[in-house]
């Protein structure tokens, strides 16, 4: 210690440590891996394998062969509900023509300018609004996580909407995560601290979330019997 | 629901049989293993890759998949028309057994140069494809080999390794 003169010196001997003891761990793993039962020697197998034919490897392949045990059949209550179906299910023509006419006016991407132009978003910078969203998250979840759809509902459907496409940029810009809960059936969003980059695309993930009228509708009831 | 096929792979989630029995699930589980075995039957448990230990936690158990296969498999040595070509499980025993020697993991490329040996290159490439496509192989994008969720449940491993080791010796040691 009283060698070292400047602050680099400690972080070049905190980093000599660090390489060291990943080196250990590296061994440590090796041995582990040779003292299982399940070492062998590479080279043993492949010539054990290359010497041996196919019979005699489809021998061991069987030998050493567990199954899943699986049934492919309908069930009676699924063969009931289908009848059901095909029984409600109107001919082809018949549906056919009930489909909606398509609207005239075609469907185009929305920009910045159009959702200022329609109230949808405010003067301030979007950046703004999506500073005092990431604050306002931070705040509600205390928990480190707070319900989807209690942080996206408001007073009114409109204002619904804008806080969940707000939302969706949080998400997709990195200063939160979407976490599902598949046995309550519920979406969870929680705050990161520090704005993280987003994930490399394979890893990420689409989460589509309806948010029509009557879902709105319910929910906004259910808020006011709480 | 343990032996009903979901989206082409057997067995059911964690969650699913916390859903339909109730937080006390693992326990019915033990308690169909112990009546399972009568039949030579068992309720295997793995996570997306890796099987599970015994002292796995509330959440791995949750995610992991449940699977019924057979106990032993001395049971069904003579069901060796599983549709399976003898080829194919040779190229399987073989890819498995370099997999699990060079520890969980190896390049396609040494599996390929090993199996052409013996079999033709058209032959090899559908087979490790066919592999990875129903489970037993999975290859990343460094196209590095390693054992899939179906390999985890199907195959005793060691006692693979050990019978290939010992396979030699008997032939070694049996009367000319």
């Amino acid at each position: 210690m009283p060698d070292w003169k400047i602050p680099e010196d400690l972080i070049l001997d905190a980093e000599t440590l660090n390489q060291i003891s990943r080196i250990i761990d590296l061994q440590s793993e090796w041995l582990r891996n040779r003292a299982s039962s399940m070492y062998v020697d590479p080279l043993m197998i492949e010539l054990k394998v290359r010497a041996l034919d196919s019979r005699s490897l489809s021998d061991i392949f069987i030998e050493s062969w567990h199954p899943p045990m699986e049934m492919e059949r309908l069930t009676p209550e699924k063969l009931k509900e289908s009848i059901e179906y095909w029984k409600q299910l109107p001919p082809i023509e018949e549906r056919l023509k009930g489909l909606p006419v398509p609207p005239s006016a075609e469907l185009e991407l929305t920009s910045m300018d159009a959702l200022l132009r329609s109230g949808l978003l405010s003067e301030k910078t979007f950046d703004e609004v999506l500073q005092m969203f990431w604050k306002e998250l931070k705040d509600r979840s205390k928990v480190g996580k707070e319900r989807y759809w209690s942080f996206i509902l408001a007073d009114t459907y409109k204002e619904t909407i804008l806080r969940a496409y707000i939302t969706s940029f949080l998400v997709s810009y990195g200063y939160a995560t979407l976490e599902m809960e598949p046995m309550k059936e519920d979406v969870f969003l929680i705050p990161f601290e520090e704005e993280r980059r987003p994930v490399e695309k394979k890893r990420s993930f689409s989460m589509p979330i309806s948010i029509d009228y009557e879902t709105w509708k319910t929910m906004r009831e259910g808020k006011q019997i709480e | 629901m343990l032996f009903f096929k979901r989206h082409r792979q057997p067995g059911v989630k964690g969650w699913e049989l916390k859903k339909e029995l109730g937080n006390n699930y693992m326990d019915l589980i033990k308690v169909l293993n112990s009546q399972l075995e009568k039949l030579d039957l068992q309720v295997k448990t793995i996570s997306e890759e890796t099987e599970l230990s015994k002292k796995s936690s509330e959440q791995q158990l949750d995610k992991a998949r449940f699977i019924i296969t057979t106990k032993s498999p001395s049971s069904i040595a003579e069901t060796k028309t599983s549709g399976w070509r003898i080829d194919d499980v040779a190229a399987l025993t073989v890819t498995v057994a370099c997999i699990i020697s060079r520890q969980g993991k190896m390049p396609r490329g040494e599996i390929e140069k090993i199996l052409k040996d013996k079999f033709p290159e058209w032959k090899v490439k559908s087979n490790l494809d066919k592999f990875v496509k129903i489970g037993y192989l999975r290859q990343d994008e460094n196209n590095l080999l390693y054992l899939d969720w179906r390999s985890y449940i199907e195959i005793d491993r060691e006692r693979l390794l050990k019978l290939i080791l010992s396979e030699g010796l008997t032939a070694a040691l049996a009367p000319t």
